[in-house]
């Protein structure tokens, strides 16, 4: 008996031991997670049912903030510029990321030079981006209505009005193109030259394969790209902040401008708190939304099925 | 056209319908680079205006119709955003955000890659539980944290110093730790072996042994947390409140409000893309430098899934 309690006795110390080099050299992370990560989420809840302005101590009030959620009408305007930029968006770009992912697909001269060219609008810093945005959409001065005028003979709406701003920022994004297009393309490149080769001898046409083998073998690829676009697209705000900071008149107001504003300018940090929970949620729920709805249309291959293709 | 019977009849439809649908080679080649050029075009338009209105005097900028190529090209705002008056410089900008990067840079590659061998390489009491928090972490949505850490840095009094910018990344991302790892995991583990054998302790294996063979990953790491720092706009604004700290990202929309200190303009625009330029060039050239890094990351990230 003793014997046995003292076997295992050592036996974890040495496993103890033996652990030891493992948890100092993750110890960054650990600690960084319950720094940054775990207790701040923990401390978010808490504040979350607090009036909190950093000068007098949080004060308990409950779900008051959750209640003032729902009659806010700033917060249902900021969820639904939030909403429409991301969905209708995110998906314009995916598809002309796809289209141009096609185009460089066949065999194109250059292929380097042109992906580079596509990729590189994606790399400036949003900041800049903002600021170049703002002196194009410029009321007078700005170079896009001008050009719009001289070259196609459209009269340009003002962009950054009440009812032009969300499509002004949708446009935008359309600048970030490359990055689907990038991902695209080695989704493309993956995809077995011999299915392609296959179907010709079956005589299918290039509509044919585009429909039957690229886009069900890339679905997965475009699926992904949807999905981490979507949640990048909630959390928009640099841009929207550096071109209008939500204005005119919280018409392009983004939930996390909404948050900022709250938490930065009014010092309401239990109001802030709520607000990210409240994205939080949403985000997550978008998410499954987006991902039940996959299951029509992305398709997984398995071996067997790659066979029978 | 699945069945072999009818195999012969099926290539005579396709040669033929191959005929009537197929449009030329050169017809098919103009088509693709036509749209390819219009929307290299359209993608490049707001850049090459960019960079003209950063060659104009104030009085160009507004001249009527807009000129694509400024006469004369007027190359002093950049003398003026390095050397001008004290109102339109960004230079102070640009040395922050420099520094501040490489601190962080340093900090994140030397966390990410001492963690990333933690679990690619080293057995421990909790590891694979570990794992898939860091996993999860990887998934959530950070707003929820922004406030309380916020509250955490004011309280430490590190509000208007650099700290609450560089610190977090010296305790490692998840993202680059699961990069990391997965290289980690690719290298033979003869080596540890090996190197056991011949009285490595643990801290040498990682450092003298792993860590030489690892460097496209720590290339990939560098090059997008030095992407992450150098372009977050966020926590300097939300952290920085005195000019002589701020870094460029925020610092550069300060020139929209100190206004034109000559022109008719109330604003700089020449001044501001020229100094949006500037914050530009560094990832262009980070691009070009590590461009193969830079795509496979992007892609490497999008696969994953």
């Amino acid at each position: 008996m003793t014997v046995g309690i003292e076997v295992s006795r050592t036996r974890v110390t040495r496993r103890i031991r033996h652990s030891l080099p493992g948890w100092l050299f993750a110890a960054p992370w650990i600690i960084g997670f319950l720094l940054f990560t775990a207790g701040p989420m923990l401390y978010s809840i808490y504040l979350s049912l607090t009036s909190y302005d950093l000068l007098q101590p949080p004060r308990w009030i409950g779900l008051e903030n959750y209640s003032r959620l729902i009659d806010d009408p700033r917060v249902a305007n900021s969820l639904k510029v939030t909403t429409v930029f991301s969905v209708v968006g995110v998906p314009l770009t995916m598809i002309l990321g796809l289209g141009l992912a096609l185009l460089l697909n066949q065999k194109i001269r250059g292929l380097n030079m042109w992906r580079t060219l596509f990729y590189l609008p994606a790399i400036v810093p949003a900041a800049a981006m903002g600021m170049l945005w703002r002196w194009l959409l410029d009321g007078q001065y700005g170079v896009i209505n001008y050009s719009l005028k001289d070259w196609f003979g459209i009269t340009g709406p003002a962009w950054l009005s009440k009812d032009w701003v969300l499509p002004a920022f949708i446009i935008m994004s359309v600048w970030g193109v490359g990055v689907p297009m990038v991902i695209n393309l080695a989704g493309l490149q993956n995809i077995p030259e011999s299915l392609y080769e296959a179907a010709e001898i079956d005589g299918a046409s290039g509509w044919n394969k585009l429909w039957n083998i690229t886009l069900p073998l890339l679905s997965p690829v475009l699926f992904f790209n949807l999905l981490i676009g979507i949640v990048g697209a909630l959390q928009s705000f640099t841009i929207f902040y550096v071109v209008t900071k939500g204005g005119p008149r919280n018409a392009s107001e983004t939930v996390m401008l909404y948050l900022y504003n709250n938490a930065f300018q009014f010092l309401n940090m239990g109001y802030a708190s709520a607000l990210a929970w409240m994205l939080f949620v949403y985000i997550l729920a978008l998410t499954i939304i987006v991902y039940r709805f996959s299951s029509k249309w992305v398709y997984y291959e398995s071996p067997v099925e790659r066979m029978r293709v | 056209m699945k069945s072999g019977a009818v195999l012969p009849i099926t290539i005579v439809q396709s040669a033929d319908t191959r005929r009537r649908f197929r449009v030329g080679p050169f017809v098919h080649a103009v088509l693709v680079y036509g749209v390819m050029i219009v929307v290299a075009l359209i993608l490049a338009f707001p850049f090459v205006w960019m960079i003209s209105t950063s060659l104009k005097t104030d009085g160009q900028i507004i001249a009527w119709p807009p000129e694509w190529i400024p006469r004369p090209v007027h190359w002093k705002n950049y003398v003026n955003l390095f050397a001008g008056e004290k109102n339109v410089t960004i230079s102070r900008f640009l040395f922050n955000s420099v520094v501040v990067s490489c601190i962080a840079v340093f900090g994140q590659v030397l966390s990410s890659t001492m963690v990333g061998f933690a679990f690619a390489r080293l057995q421990w009491i909790g590891r694979d539980v570990s794992f898939g928090v860091l996993l999860a972490t990887m998934m959530l949505p950070s707003q929820v944290t922004i406030v309380p850490v916020f509250i955490g840095f004011s309280k430490l009094g590190w509000v208007d110093s650099w700290l609450p910018l560089i610190i977090p990344s010296w305790f490692g991302s998840a993202f680059f730790i699961f990069l990391v790892r997965q290289f980690m995991l690719t290298l033979p583990r003869d080596l540890d072996d090996a190197a056991r054998i011949d009285g490595c302790n643990t801290w040498q294996l990682f450092y003298q042994i792993i860590l030489p063979l690892c460097k496209p990953v720590v290339a990939a790491v560098a090059v997008f947390s030095f992407q992450s720092h150098w372009n977050d706009f966020f926590n300097p604004l939300i952290y920085i409140t005195n000019p002589d700290k701020q870094l460029l990202s925020v610092g550069i929309t300060y020139l929209t409000q100190r206004g034109s200190a000559i022109g008719p303009v109330a604003t700089p625009w020449n001044l501001l893309m020229g100094a949006s330029i500037v914050m530009a060039v560094p990832m262009v050239l980070v691009f070009f430098a590590a461009q193969r890094v830079f795509v496979q990351g992007v892609v490497f990230s999008g696969l994953k899934g």
